[in-house]
């Protein structure tokens, strides 16, 4: 059985990437519904998994299709994500990008590719990692990840076109 | 793990402003999924005895079903009966006595000596044990 010690450290640090990564399914409350979920069912196991972070996310994404699927859900879902209605980000002075931004910078993204990046970036899996949770090839993956960060950064520098948005 | 593929610049620095971003805190109050986790740890420690006390308690049972022996077919119970006494068949004696005993109602005294006097000859003749009470005997208890 995981000590609840341990339990706790991993819930400290991956709650709020997984959260983030979880929004890109459900909308914000299921996500952290289905968060928790992940949790109670990583404390039933009788040994921590191989790769605890990969596991997580994992997990999380499959209780997140299935809890989309089983409410039909997808289209409130992307209307979550076009609404802005909860913040993705913290908003902080020392922030180079605004957190408003930044999640309408995610929005824009198709999903496959919003995946690889919040996991990327916020979750910090490798892109083997990755690759094996989103079933594509390792470069595959880091080409959809390299032009989903060119995407981004070019509408972030034409402030006229984010205007219009 | 190294990762060969490399960023451009513009892009690389994009990355590093993008991940000093902290995703917002989630709604979990944290205390009280600490709470959910400890319960669930406990529930499930709980099912685990549970499940041993069901597998123990089923194997007593039959350990118990086991060692009982079993009787095969039906089983007789004698239940005792109760017989009302029958009265005893009259004997010679009791003839005799019935028949001097008429006799001497009817013919008074006189006839009870007749009848001694038969007796008498005829049990010295043929003794029977069966007929063992004399004669004078019988007397006596008639006076008497």
């Amino acid at each position: 059985m995981i000590e609840f010690k341990q339990l706790s450290q991993w819930f400290e640090s991956h709650s709020r990437p997984m959260v983030l990564y979880a929004s890109q399914f459900v909308d914000r409350a299921e996500a952290e519904d289905v968060i928790q979920i992940v949790f109670l069912r990583l404390q039933s196991l009788d040994a921590p998994p191989r790769d605890v972070k990969a596991w997580l996310f994992r997990a999380a994404k499959n209780t997140a299709l299935n809890s989309a699927r089983s409410r039909t859900r997808r289209l409130a879902r992307e209307t979550d994500v076009g609404a802005f209605s909860a913040p993705w980000f913290e908003s902080r002075p020392e922030d180079v990008i605004d957190a408003g931004q930044a999640r309408q910078l995610l929005a824009g993204l198709d999903e496959e590719a919003r995946e690889v990046v919040v996991l990327r970036i916020w979750a910090g899996l490798t892109f083997d990692q990755i690759a094996e949770l989103s079933e594509r090839s390792r470069s595959s993956v880091f080409r959809l990840y390299e032009q989903s960060l060119t995407a981004m950064r070019k509408q972030l520098e034409s402030p006229c076109k984010n205007l219009k948005n | 793990m190294q990762e060969p593929e490399e960023l451009n610049p513009a892009d690389r620095e994009f990355e590093l402003a993008l991940g000093r971003m902290q995703p917002a805190n989630t709604g979990i109050d944290q205390g009280e999924f600490a709470f959910q986790l400890g319960r669930a740890s406990v529930q499930r420690q709980v099912n685990s005895w549970r499940a041993t006390s069901a597998v123990l308690a089923v194997c007593l049972v039959g350990l118990m079903l086991g060692t009982i022996p079993r009787n095969h077919g039906p089983v007789l119970v004698e239940s005792p009966v109760f017989i009302e006494p029958v009265a005893d068949e009259p004997t010679l004696r009791s003839m005799a006595y019935l028949g001097v005993r008429d006799a001497v109602l009817r013919d008074e005294m006189d006839e009870l000596d007749d009848f001694l006097g038969s007796d008498e000859s005829s049990t010295s003749q043929s003794p029977n044990p069966s007929n063992s009470y004399s004669a004078q005997a019988l007397r006596n208890e008639l006076i008497n």
